[in-house]
């Protein structure tokens, strides 16, 4: 016999399967406790006779353990420490571990004496809904804060997790959910016929009630069969065996998703998305409460729970013991707390009779069954010590002490991963309970789960069940040998509706969220009848466990106040997640610097050398400057944009989106996409174009060019080649599947680096070319291919600074190659190299039109000066009918023109809002807002470009610019500020 | 003024972002950079089976059937109908080039029309990871929902799939050495190629723990 521990006041010196070879020291509220490896943290709470863990969600009423499993719905701690700290996790499946720190949550200042419970004195002030029709004096955010700081439970994290997760994909033939007696057997014949199998278990350890009930099968204990399949399973290689992993939901397509916990220090949670051909429910059934009077105290438990902590971890209740029941199920607990020589000598029977076998059981062991009674009220302040009970007819039927209550309402079938694949579940009177009906496809249920009862029909329905999906996949389908079954627990757990007392307010219905039958009656009162609106008046079931005890009261109670049965009252909907689930693990590896792909240009490394300032556009990384010794960026930008213009300049546009369209019907079909004729366009010229959505918004901008007959390249904004691209292909695969059209998305193939400036044709010249660049054979918006710098090229003259400039498109692969040789002319031709940011400047100084910044969701054509164009093209487009639209007509309509602030040296701002002179007083609001705005280095002063309601009527004029608190003038003016004769481009 | 001497080697898609040597061997998984891997995209709306027919006189065997691959210099792949990718050595892709023109061109005029075909070398625009060993097809379903642990009863085929939000097409072949049961090539955009390194690199600590505790050899 091993040796008690004092600490451990409440562990046997037998029994059990913990390893009491390996003590574990562990924290609960700043104080020491010990435990054992194979313990939970409620095991081992218990064990240290730890009653009260916590404070209820709303009333702050003290709570103990009321469950073994996930569905506790009171012992809600918090664990850990910093960065690892985790608030809100149930008790009963957090595995113990040496070193293991937890606390109280929902607490002020102490578990045992916190002021929160002012709450429970005060119940009165707050019923259900209380926050919608409380506190309307003097208004609802006075109060707001006081009362969103005392809702909720846990704390939120505020460090960064420092834990590694994973994600993980997985096909497979069939997937067993539980693995439970009827998972194992349905995984074994699954396996053994050869089918990829996933068998998944929420627990440590696979076998569910067999590690712990009395069960006795092929003359072995239920544990040791356990341990003989388990040795078969682990040798099939096509069967993949999961503990300590949660199916969290159930989706289109059985696709499904699992949380498996680390046991290692590797990685913390692995978020797997598993997609079965077959999906084999096997999650059991859940025991529900019963309600009374103050039925949450601390001491009051599942029936079942205590048999668990009993027989699994050696933890012997406080004593004495009182059984409350409806169903056969919970005498067993009665009969092995008897085992275990613990007294329980009364058992509260809801029924009017149990079966003279049950009858005489407890004769012989002496145990009082008080028939058609019920508890009445329970008494205790930190944990239940006293209960009165009644009959169900009427009239007391005296009290007992007791310091542990087992509870049992029957047990009710896990469906909510069945209902998560819309499944349809329908009230089945015999077992009292709502069992899966209408299965979706390839998904089927077994075991008690399905509502069966008793460990053999479970096995064999298993075998049989599984056998038909193997036939079905073709993979033989042999049944799997079923053992004998010597001993097993006594089945027969129907839950049974219990006449409801409406004389009482406060018995609890749903503990995890403090709905009681008071609130039910209020619900009903104010005519919340239907159960998915008596859910969500009373909150019941919504809280953290998702009512998995609290639901069937809810029903019942909604029942009984209603007068409806239950196949009546029907059920909520069960939703994703089952348990839920870290944002870590949903994130996974796609955090930080994994967040989202970054791109990076074909030259980066060499950008990095020349000292660029990398910054993110559209998923590029690109250079928004490159600063020199002590400059900041500021300065970097002016001096690049100087040199623009003074000399040239080197920029790379890589980035820029670039598609190939050819084929017969290549120029009937761009025709359709671009406000600008395509179809006259001639071979080598280019052109600007503007693309809409079917309700005429701009949505993209860019030149286009003629290669060859029936060969376009357009040029779309930086990060929109995929989605012009993808846009290219939808209208041509839906509506005109028959035009003659390839299309290519050739972004990343070609480097595109942009000369610009009064000397690019002269440094272009010097890098060896057989291109003619005179502006005779290679006018302004013209395009040409030849060799530069012993490359292959492209070079198209457009220009986005609004100076001479060359488009050089080249193989990725020699973009450093290229990069080189153009900077080794920097002696001669002071070259510099400009950024994003300074590009910027360049096209605000031009008034060129920068999509994204200028245009937003609502801008058309003529908005941004375009409208002539689009109204002249003949031939259809998208977006055609919709610029005819009346709201697309008038003058009224926000039009893009400059600014210029009266104060040279006011520093102007994209985002402030503009405003008429008489807009200001009489407080009508904005007439439009600073789109881009830039200190020109060139004017040497600061300029705009803005959307201003009939701005182009108004040039001259002086409108207010708001920018948060500060209040400036500035002079409408035209868009472009620079060289409007475009003298520069045609050089 | 100076010229910078043509290089004969392109800067690859990881050298450009900084990254040596493109190649990670570790217990149960190689990745590496296929460096001198070549491309030629195929679109064609020509009849799919007359342009097999044609390009057989090529020696290629071109797939009509999505995810089919067939081949080895060069490797053809298709895409969905219509379309294929042909992967080869760099060196090769320029001859592969020229000698597809004129074939291609024959059988477009004898439909009467012109450009009914682009031939594209893609070389420059993507890059080509290579995955081997028996960690290989864990640490790609980590990252991409295809069912890659039935990739060697699939026998040759290739995919295309999503990876961290990468599209990304997988060519799966059996392995030249008996050593290494599985060989996935990834074919993605260039511009990608240090995000998906990274991570393919951080994921390979938890798929070599997968392929141990769940292989098919485990035993």
């Amino acid at each position: 016999m091993s040796q008690a521990l004092p600490e451990q006041a409440n562990r046997r010196t037998q029994g059990g399967y913990i390893d009491r070879s390996r003590l574990l020291n562990f924290q609960f509220n700043g104080r020491a406790y010990t435990g054992f490896a194979g313990d939970t943290l409620a095991s081992a709470l218990l064990a240290c006779n730890v009653q009260m863990l916590s404070r209820s969600f709303k009333y702050h009423r003290p709570r103990g353990v009321f469950t073994a499993g996930e569905e506790e719905p009171n012992a809600l701690l918090e664990i850990g420490e910093g960065a690892r700290r985790e608030p809100t996790v149930r008790a009963p499946v957090v595995t113990l571990f040496d070193g293991l720190v937890a606390r109280s949550q929902n607490c002020w200042p102490s578990v045992e004496f916190d002021v929160g419970r002012v709450l429970d004195y005060t119940h009165a002030l707050w019923p259900a809904g209380f926050y919608n029709k409380t506190f309307k004096w003097p208004n609802w955010h006075f109060w707001e804060d006081t009362i969103r700081r005392t809702a909720g439970l846990g704390r939120p994290l505020t460090e960064a997790d420092p834990d590694r997760y994973e994600h993980l994909n997985l096909h497979c033939d069939v997937l067993v959910c539980g693995g439970g007696p009827t998972g194992l057997i349905a995984a074994l014949t699954a396996g053994r016929a050869g089918l990829r199998v996933l068998l998944v278990e929420q627990g440590e350890e696979f076998g569910g009630v067999l590690n712990w009930e009395h069960c006795e099968l092929n003359l072995q204990s239920g544990r040791e069969w356990v341990r003989t399949l388990m040795l078969e399973l682990v040798s099939l290689a096509n069967v993949m065996l999961l503990p300590r992993t949660t199916v969290t939901g159930c989706y289109d397509h059985n696709v499904t998703t699992l949380l498996q916990r680390s046991s290692g220090l590797n990685w913390r949670e692995c978020y797997w998305t598993v997609r079965p051909k077959h999906i084999v429910l096997a999650s059991g059934a859940i025991e529900q409460g019963m309600i009374f009077r103050n039925n949450d105290r601390p001491g009051i438990m599942l029936a079942g729970a205590a048999r668990h902590y009993l027989n699994r971890y050696a933890v012997a209740p406080n004593a004495p013991v009182v059984l409350a029941t409806n169903n056969d199920t919970a005498y067993q607990t009665v009969l092995d707390l008897r085992e275990a020589n613990i007294p329980i000598d009364t058992v509260i029977e809801a029924r009017e009779a149990i079966s003279p076998a049950l009858q005489l059981r407890m004769k012989q062991l002496g145990v009082e069954v008080l028939t058609g009674s019920r508890v009445a009220d329970t008494r205790g302040d930190t944990a239940i010590r006293e209960l009165s009970i009644e009959s169900l007819k009427g009239g007391s039927l005296g009290r007992r002490e007791c310091k542990l209550l087992a509870i049992s309402g029957g047990w009710a079938p896990r469906v909510h991963l069945f209902c998560h694949a819309r499944g349809e579940l329908k009230f089945d009177a015999s077992s009292q309970s709502f069992r899966p009906y209408r299965l979706p496809k390839n998904f089927i249920v077994i075991g008690s789960a399905n509502g069966t009862a008793g460990l053999a029909e479970c096995l064999a329905e298993a075998g049989s069940s599984v056998s038909r999906i193997c036939a079905e996949l073709g993979a033989g389908g042999a049944l799997s040998d079923l053992p004998s079954i010597q001993r097993e627990p006594i089945a027969g757990g129907q839950i049974r509706s219990l006449p409801l007392d409406r004389s009482k307010s406060r018995q609890w219905i749903d503990l995890a969220h403090d709905v009681t039958v008071g609130d039910a009656e209020l619900a009903v009162r104010e005519g919340y009848v239907s159960v998915e609106h008596f859910k969500r008046y009373t909150t019941t079931g919504m809280s953290v466990d998702q009512g998995k005890t609290g639901n069937l009261n809810a029903f019942i109670a909604l029942g009984g106040l209603t007068g409806q049965d239950m196949a009546a009252v029907g059920t909520t909907t069960f939703r994703p997640p089952y348990m839920p689930v870290t944002l870590g693990a949903i994130a996974g590896p796609y955090a930080a610097d994994l967040f989202a792909p970054k791109r990076l240009l074909p030259a980066h490394q060499l950008h990095l050398r020349l000292n660029a300032r990398i910054e993110d556009y559209a998923g590029w990384q690109r250079p928004a400057c490159y600063p020199r010794d002590t400059e900041d960026q500021e300065a970097a930008i002016q001096r690049e944009v100087l040199a623009v213009r003074a000399s040239v300049g080197f920029f790379d546009n890589s980035p820029i989106g670039k598609i190939e369209v050819r084929g017969p019907d290549a120029a009937e079909f761009l025709d359709h996409f671009y406000i600008n004729n395509v179809l006259n366009l001639e071979t080598g010229r280019v052109r600007y174009g503007l693309m809409l959505n079917e309700r005429g918004i701009i949505i993209d901008d860019g030149v286009f060019m003629k290669l060859a007959d029936h060969h376009y390249l357009l040029n779309t904004t930086s990060g929109g080649a995929g989605r012009i691209c993808e846009m290219l292909e939808e209208w041509w695969q839906c509506e005109w599947p028959d035009s003659q059209v390839l299309i290519d998305d050739v972004t990343t193939q070609w480097a595109n680096f942009t000369i610009a400036g009064p000397k690019a044709r002269e440094l272009i010249g010097k890098l060896g070319t057989n291109i003619d660049l005179s502006a005779q054979a290679l006018p302004h918006m013209a395009v040409c291919q030849g060799k530069l710098a012993g490359l292959d090229v492209r070079i198209v003259r457009v220009s986005f600074s609004g100076e001479l400039s060359y488009e050089i498109n080249l193989p990725a692969g020699f973009a450093g190659y290229f990069m080189q040789a153009v900077l080794q002319a920097e002696a001669e031709f002071a070259i510099t190299p400009y950024g994003v940011e300074s590009l910027f400047v360049l096209r605000t100084e031009k008034g060129y039109l920068h999509l994204g910044s200028d245009t937003d969701g609502s801008t058309i054509p003529d908005d941004v000066g375009w409208g002539r164009v689009a109204r002249n093209k003949s031939t259809d487009y998208i977006g055609k009918r919709s610029l005819q639209l009346e709201a697309n007509q008038g003058q009224q309509r926000q039009q893009l023109i400059g600014l210029k602030a009266l104060d040279v040296n006011q520093v102007m701002r994209p985002g402030a809002h503009l405003r008429f002179g008489d807009d200001d007083k009489s407080g009508i609001g904005s007439a439009g807002w600073i789109s881009s705005a830039c200190f020109s280095p060139n004017l040497k002063t600061h300029i705009a470009l803005a959307v201003l309601r009939g701005g182009r009527d108004k040039l001259g004029e002086i409108v207010t610019v708001l920018d948060e608190e500060e209040r400036y003038q500035a002079r409408v003016v035209p868009p472009v500020f620079l060289d409007p004769e475009n003298n520069r481009l045609s050089l | 003024m100076s010229q910078t001497s043509l290089p004969t080697r392109k800067t690859s898609a990881l050298q450009q972002a900084g990254i040596e040597p493109g190649h990670l061997e570790a217990s149960d998984i190689c990745i590496s950079e296929l460096r001198e891997a070549g491309l030629l995209r195929l679109h064609s709306l020509l009849v799919p089976e007359r342009l097999q027919k044609a390009l057989a006189g090529c020696d290629i065997n071109l797939p009509l059937q999505g995810n089919e691959s067939f081949g080895h210099e060069p490797l053809a792949l298709c895409l969905r109908p219509g379309e294929w990718l042909l992967v080869s050595e760099m060196n090769q892709i320029h001859e592969l080039l020229q000698r597809l023109k004129p074939v291609l061109a024959t059988e477009e005029l004898s439909t009467g029309q012109s450009a009914k075909t682009s031939l594209l070398d893609f070389s420059d625009g993507h890059a080509v990871f290579r995955l081997s060993g028996k960690a290989a097809p864990w640490l790609l379903s980590k990252i991409s929902s295809v069912d890659f642990l039935a990739a060697a009863a699939n026998g040759q085929h290739a995919v295309r799939t999503r990876m961290g939000q990468i599209a990304v097409v997988v060519s799966y072949h059996p392995a030249s050495d008996a050593g290494s049961e599985f060989v996935f090539d990834l074919i993605f955009d260039r511009s990608v190629a240090a995000y998906l390194w990274q991570l393919l690199v951080t994921s390979v600590s938890h798929a070599q723990e997968l392929a141990a505790e769940f292989a098919e050899d485990r035993q």
